[in-house]
C-alpha cells in the first residue's frame, strides 16, 4: 500500500464535505472497518477524517481524496500499530459477542492479509465496485482482481479447514 | 472486465455469506461509533448514518494512560540519571559514545531479526503468488510477479539482475507505470518509504532477511510468478 500523505495540489472544485463523507467516506469507513476491525477501524476513520475536515480547503480539491485520506489511515495505524499494539481483525471483542452471525467466516476473514480482506469485503460485502476500490487504494483494478481472487481462494481453504 | 463477478467453484455459499456479512460489520461500526464516553459525533453526517467517531483513544483505554504515566516515569528517571553521572564526573565534559570503536557489523539487530521473520511469516501464509499458468489475463511477457509480506503484488522485469533490488511496478501494461516497491531475492519486497529511509541499512536488512529464509529450509523464497 502506498505511504506517502502530502496533500497532492488541488485539481477541481471544493468539494461539499456533507456530500463526500455520506459516499466516498462512507466507503472509506468501511474498508478501515475491514482492514482493522470496528473499534480500531472506527477510531483510524475519524483520525483520517478530522485531519479531512481540518484540512478540507486543501483535500476537498483533491482529484481523490478517499485515496488520499486511505494513505492518512495508513500512517495513522502504523503509529497506532508501534506505540500500542497491532489492530487486528475480527477483534477479540467483536468474536466474544453472542450475537454474532456467521463467526466462522469472521474468524476466517481474519486469516487474510489486511489488503485482501479489504478488497474482498468491500467487493462481496458491500458491493463496491473493482473501480471503487481501486480508486480508494490507490491501485490498479487488476491488483484487486488479484486480490480478491487469492481472498476468496484463501477464504475457500479456511471454512473448509474450520 | 474490471467488474467481472468471481467464478464460483461450487456452491459453498460464500459470496452469499459474505454479503450478508456487509450489514453485520456496518453494524458493528455502529455500537463501535456509539460506544464513545458520552461525547457527541464530531461532525454531522447528512445521510442519518452513525456520524463519525472522535479520536478518543487516550480517554478510551485506560491502559493506554497507565502505559503513558511508566513511560514518562522512565524518562524521568533516565533524565534524572543522566544529570547524576553528568555531575559526578570530574571534567564535566560533554558525555559521548567512542565512535572510534564502532565497527560495521551485519548481525542483525533483534528488532530487524523480528520485524523480517513476521514478514517471512507473512509470505508463507500469503503463499505463492499467481504464475502465468493460473493468471486469470494475459500475462505481461518479460515480467514476473513478486509478492510483499501483506500479500499485495507486483511486477518487476523477468530479465533484470536482481543482485540489487530491482523496481516493483503496479501494472507493468500501464503507459506509465508506478513503482510501487523494490524487490530481490535475497531481501524479498521493500516499501518505497523503508527503502528511501536513511536509516535503512540494505546490507543488514539483507543480512537478516538470507537468515531467516536459511533457518526456514521449506519456506518458498522467492515468491515469484515464474
Amino acid at each position: 500500500m502506498s505511504s506517502a500523505s502530502q496533500p497532492e495540489e488541488p485539481s477541481v472544485a471544493l468539494r461539499d464535505f456533507d456530500v463526500f463523507t455520506a459516499h466516498e467516506g462512507k466507503r472509506l469507513q468501511r474498508a478501515l472497518v475491514a482492514a482493522y476491525g470496528p473499534e480500531d477501524g472506527a477510531d483510524i476513520y475519524g483520525d483520517a477524517m478530522l485531519r479531512a475536515w481540518s484540512d478540507w480547503e486543501v483535500v476537498g480539491t483533491m482529484a481523490n481524496p478517499a485515496g488520499y485520506l486511505w494513505r492518512v489511515a495508513q500512517s495513522s495505524h502504523r503509529r497506532y500499530r508501534r506505540w500500542t499494539r497491532k489492530p487486528k481483525f475480527p477483534s477479540r471483542s467483536m468474536i466474544e459477542r453472542n450475537d454474532l452471525t456467521d463467526r466462522d467466516l469472521f474468524l476466517s476473514l481474519g486469516g487474510l492479509s489486511d489488503a485482501e480482506r479489504v478488497a474482498v469485503v468491500m467487493v462481496h460485502a458491500h458491493r463496491a465496485t473493482y473501480q471503487e476500490v481501486a480508486d480508494l487504494l490507490e491501485v490498479p483494478v487488476t491488483t484487486v482482481n488479484n486480490l480478491v481472487h487469492r481472498g476468496l481462494h484463501r477464504l475457500r481453504v479456511h471454512l473448509k479447514e474450520a | 472486465m474490471d467488474d467481472a463477478p468471481t467464478p464460483t467453484p461450487d456452491d459453498d455459499q460464500l459470496l452469499e455469506r459474505l454479503a450478508a456479512a456487509g450489514p453485520v460489520l456496518d453494524d458493528l461500526y455502529a455500537q463501535a461509533a456509539a460506544v464513545d464516553d458520552g461525547a457527541p459525533a464530531l461532525l454531522p453526517v447528512p445521510d442519518g448514518g452513525h456520524g463519525l467517531r472522535r479520536p478518543s483513544r487516550r480517554s478510551r483505554s485506560p491502559r493506554s494512560r497507565g502505559r503513558a504515566v511508566v513511560a514518562a516515569a522512565v524518562l524521568l528517571l533516565a533524565a534524572v540519571g543522566s544529570i547524576v553521572v553528568w555531575a559526578g564526573r570530574d571534567d564535566h565534559q560533554n558525555i559521548t559514545t567512542d565512535q572510534t570503536t564502532t565497527t560495521t557489523e551485519l548481525e542483525p539487530s533483534a528488532e530487524l531479526a523480528a520485524l523480517v521473520d513476521e514478514r517471512v511469516d507473512g509470505m508463507e501464509t500469503c503463499g505463492p503468488v499467481f504464475t502465468e499458468d493460473d493468471w486469470p489475463r494475459e500475462w505481461p511477457q518479460g515480467w514476473k510477479m513478486v509478492g510483499a509480506p501483506d500479500c499485495w503484488t507486483g511486477w518487476v522485469r523477468a530479465d533484470a539482475e536482481a543482485v540489487q533490488p530491482i523496481a516493483v511496478v503496479d501494472d507493468p501494461q500501464a503507459e506509465e507505470p508506478k513503482q510501487i516497491a523494490w524487490w530481490s531475492p535475497s531481501t524479498g519486497w521493500i516499501t518505497l518509504e523503508e527503502f528511501d529511509d536513511p536509516d535503512f541499512d540494505l546490507a543488514e536488512y539483507r543480512a537478516a532477511y538470507e537468515a531467516e529464509l536459511a533457518s526456514r529450509p521449506t519456506t518458498t523464497t522467492t515468491q515469484t510468478g515464474d
